[in-house]
């Protein structure tokens, strides 16, 4: 059961009233008074938060923690465009489980997501900013958040540890908005390292910064630690009608040649992730992927548990020649996709 | 004292800012609310504390739905 508190009635929010957000009827019935109840006033692109925070709501509504849209497109791509428009395993799997990660602002600022099972996260207060083991945690916790704060693998990240928050490296942009359609999380500014360590290659007098250009390889290859990589999703109906994945996970760490090399990411070597979509993952459902193929599931993962000294980094050795660290042939399943194969390194360096 | 051609203008300048800085601190060109406050005595009863909740809610009959 949800509290409010004293100290929340006296804030601009609190003062507005129960009903002025959520409706209702001011009656000393439960019955009465929850009739025409609206228990997630923010949820339609803002929905009543627009009406003051209209800047905000507007460039929300074509964000990806609205829309994420980023999961769609991968649908629409392993399918066809309009593969969510469609009734099936596929839209139903999105609507129930997929979609449950689509934020709105109460679910950061006053509760947590749904992926998290919801709830208030500091009663009814509104925070400007939300917890972040509440609140990102509740969706990136598998991966980047998790592993940032230490929850999963083997090591925290050093910025954890110096007391950062998510926001102290992601402008807000990436979670309110840039105001236009975002298709996915590599279009909105994500932060690069040398925001703050600046000219690190060139004004160092780190050996393997000086022998290194800085579009060798991505940051991570060095500094980031073995991280959570899950194989083998398969997506079923549960008891209750709703669609539930399960999946397999390891802790791994897998240096690859980069899938997209774009003027923000320049490098040749990157760290990767192995997502668990494969081509039988909604087959119990109905849902097919013809276009599997076509997309590898080895993905470039900035990974958020970067530490100075690494095992990778001790020495040039840990490194060069290491086959356990690179992505070869061996790793590859027998139920990944083809595409997986330009990422292969072709020789250790 | 003969002011120099320079002066005056200067001089509005910092005039005009600095009314412009009075008015943005005194909350004039703020956004107006645009949402009127709604009494809510009764939610607030029921949801500031769990032990009047507790004491308050009968289970209906027949599930009415709603939030709490």
């Amino acid at each position: 059961m949800f509290c409010i508190t004293e100290d929340f009635l006296v804030t601009k929010h609190g003062e507005l009233g129960c009903i002025a957000c959520h409706g209702g009827e001011n009656i000393l019935s439960t019955q009465k008074a929850h009739a025409g109840l609206v228990r997630y006033p923010s949820a339609d692109a803002g929905g009543i938060c627009s009406q003051c925070h209209g800047n905000i709501s507007a460039s929300f509504a074509t964000s990806i923690h609205y829309t994420v849209q980023g999961m769609r497109n991968a649908l629409a791509d392993f399918t066809h465009p309009d593969i969510l428009e469609e009734d099936g395993g596929i839209k139903a799997a999105f609507d129930s489980n997929c979609y449950k990660c689509h934020a709105t602002c109460g679910s950061c600022h006053v509760s947590r997501p749904k992926a998290f099972s919801g709830g208030l996260h500091s009663q009814h207060t509104f925070t400007k900013l939300p917890p972040m083991e509440d609140t990102c945690y509740g969706c990136h916790g598998a991966r980047n958040a998790g592993e940032y704060m230490g929850m999963v693998g083997y090591a925290k990240d050093v910025h954890f540890e110096g007391g950062k928050h998510c926001v102290d490296c992601h402008p807000v942009s990436n979670f309110h908005g840039t105001g236009a359609v975002e298709q996915n999380m590599y279009e909105v500014g994500l932060p690069k390292c040398t925001d703050c360590h600046q000219n690190i290659y060139l004004d160092s007098n780190i050996p393997a910064h000086n022998v290194h250009s800085s579009d060798t390889m991505s940051c991570q290859v060095c500094h980031a630690s073995a991280n959570n990589n899950c194989f083998d999703c398969h997506a079923a109906l549960t008891e209750s009608g709703s669609v539930a994945g399960t999946s397999t996970s390891r802790i791994m760490f897998k240096i690859g040649l980069n899938p997209q090399i774009t003027e923000t990411r320049p490098y040749k070597y990157v760290t990767l992730r192995h997502i668990p979509t494969t081509a039988k993952t909604f087959a119990s459902l109905g849902g097919e992927l013809p276009n599997y193929d076509l997309r590898a599931n080895w993905k470039y993962s900035p990974t958020h548990n970067i530490q100075r000294k690494t095992i990778q980094n001790e020495n040039c050795n840990s490194c060069h020649g290491n086959q356990y660290i690179f992505l070869q042939q061996s790793d590859l399943r027998e139920n990944d996709s083809e595409a997986n194969r330009k990422l292969l390194v072709p020789k250790l360096p | 004292m003969h002011e120099t051609k320079g002066e005056k203008p200067v001089f509005l300048t910092l005039t005009v800012l600095f009314t412009l800085i009075m008015l943005v601190i005194s909350g004039c060109g703020s956004k107006k609310q645009v949402i009127e406050p709604i009494a809510s005595e009764a939610c607030i009863s029921c949801h500031i504390r769990a032990d009047i909740i507790d004491s308050l809610y009968k289970l209906p009959e027949i599930a009415a739905g709603g939030g709490g």
